[in-house]
């Protein structure tokens, strides 16, 4: 008899024995996930963040799952607003974000651009006005008027007083330039040659209302004699008169009219002359030494130089020319410059 | 070892874990034993007990009351106490101890490894210290489902 069949007879057969659980980590224990067991480099029953990341469904947070067991809208609200109160969506927040910039940076660039206009062209804003006539001679905001005690306007102090056009003493009236070459020419080149045998211009008091139409219109324009006298009295200054219907009653006026001759130079009242329209007699200016005095002839629209007793163009004789006042008497009336 | 629904099972082959001697169930020992191979107590032994060569198996059922030296693994499913009531006994294992669910011990345990299942009446120390020559276990580890 062999060993092991003594010791089987001794001892026994070999039987199983149950030790029962073991305490701890133990394999195949569904309470195992909750453990972390290291195997073959890698925790077991682990997954991994990218198997998280693609195998795991993301949860629609824009489902509002309502309980059918509630009642009424108010938990449904509740679930609105718990989802209104959740981290808002990144993108839209970056779109917000993205479109409040480019409005802000559009509008400080538009607001730049704008200022860089207004200060590159200030006097722009100008031109519409300076478009009148009188705007060449205009002074511009920032020019001065060639004063002595002119001063540039934003250096003016306070208090102190600025000299303008409008302070300065009128004193003798200044000629202008044209005028003034007129008056340097030689008297007898610059007289004129009033015709005293007959005024070209009827007088104010034997003004009959016609007015002169021009050459070409129709006559219906020219009122009848009879309207003329009636309306003799409220022709004003303005109005022109017609050579051959305000004539007076003398032989000059029944003249036959010839063409006007437009002379520049010549200064020399023609009063057989026909113009369709008159300017009146105006004093233009008066002689620094007090002695003449220059008058618009009517008919030629040119200044003429008349002394004292002299007639002009309008039938006056100068009687006194002040040349302090600027006021030339006549037998009729008196002149004064403007 | 086998797995089954989590609890662990053990074949204790006597001629494969050279185990020589028995005390049978009924038999009531008193004394000392020192066993050169392994051992298996499935009655009483009051005394010290010293196994080497093999392992130690306390069957259920059975009852040491006394100090233990076992120089392989030892197999515990009975019952140990110390020579009096009020005293542990001293179990020095060199091998792995494994205190089994139906085991019942007031003792000291001082062993290389250990063990433990569910349900087991441990009173007292357990202690390990590194093993000077762990014997080869016949225990299958290897789990069944």
């Amino acid at each position: 008899m062999s060993a092991a069949n003594i010791t089987r007879l001794v001892v026994g057969d070999k039987y199983h024995i149950t030790l029962g659980k073991p305490v701890g980590q133990r394999k195949h224990d569904p309470d195992i996930s909750k453990t972390l067991i290291w195997k073959n480099g890698r925790w077991e029953r682990s997954v991994s963040v990218l198997e998280r990341v693609f195998q795991a469904p993301a949860k629609k947070s824009s489902v509002i799952e309502i309980d059918p067991k509630a009642s009424g809208q108010g938990n449904a609200w509740a679930k609105l607003q718990s989802l209104v109160k959740r981290k808002p969506n990144v993108l839209i927040a970056r779109l917000v974000l993205a479109v409040f910039g480019t409005i802000a940076i559009v509008s400080s660039l538009a607001l730049m651009i704008g200022k860089w206009q207004e200060s590159s062209s200030p006097e722009t804003a100008e031109l519409p006005i300076a478009a009148a006539p009188t705007a060449p001679q205009a002074p511009a905001s920032d020019q001065t008027f060639p004063f002595p005690d002119a001063r540039p306007a934003g250096e003016a102090e306070a208090g102190r007083v600025v000299p303008s056009a409008v302070q300065v003493d009128p004193g003798p009236y200044v000629i202008p330039p044209e005028i003034k070459a007129m008056l340097d020419k030689p008297d007898t080149a610059a007289v004129p040659a009033v015709a005293v045998s007959a005024p070209a211009v009827p007088t104010p008091a034997t003004k009959q209302p016609v007015i002169a139409t021009p050459s070409g219109q129709p006559a219906a324009a020219k009122p009848p004699a009879n309207t003329q006298q009636a309306a003799s009295e409220k022709v004003p200054q303005a109005m022109l008169f017609d050579a051959e219907g305000t004539a007076p009653v003398t032989a000059a006026a029944k003249v036959p009219s010839a063409p006007p001759t437009p002379q520049s130079t010549g200064p020399k009242v023609e009063t057989q002359v026909k113009a369709p329209l008159k300017a009146p007699t105006v004093l233009v200016a008066v002689t620094p030494d007090g002695k003449s005095a220059l008058f618009t002839n009517p008919a030629t629209r040119l200044p003429e130089r008349f002394s004292v007793g002299e007639k002009i163009p309008g039938g006056e004789t100068i009687k006194a020319i002040d040349k302090n006042g600027g006021t030339v008497k006549t037998d009729v009336r008196d002149y004064k410059l403007e | 070892m086998q797995q089954d629904n989590h609890q662990e099972s053990i074949v204790i082959d006597p001629v494969a874990m050279n185990i020589v001697n028995r005390v049978a169930p009924g038999t009531r020992m008193t004394g000392g034993i020192e066993s050169d191979g392994g051992l298996i107590v499935e009655g009483t032994f009051i005394g010290s007990v010293k196994v080497t060569g093999g392992p130690l198996v306390l069957m259920q059922g059975g009852v040491i009351q006394g100090d233990i030296f076992c120089s392989e693994d030892a197999y515990l499913f009975g019952t140990i106490t110390g020579p009096t009531d009020d005293v542990h006994a001293e179990i020095e294992v060199a091998g792995a101890a494994f205190l089994a669910e139906t085991l019942t011990a007031k003792a000291n345990l001082t062993a290389a490894d250990f063990k433990v299942y569910e349900g087991t009446q441990f009173d007292g120390r357990i202690r390990t210290v590194r093993k000077p020559q762990h014997a080869q276990s016949k225990v299958d580890t290897s789990s069944s489902a």
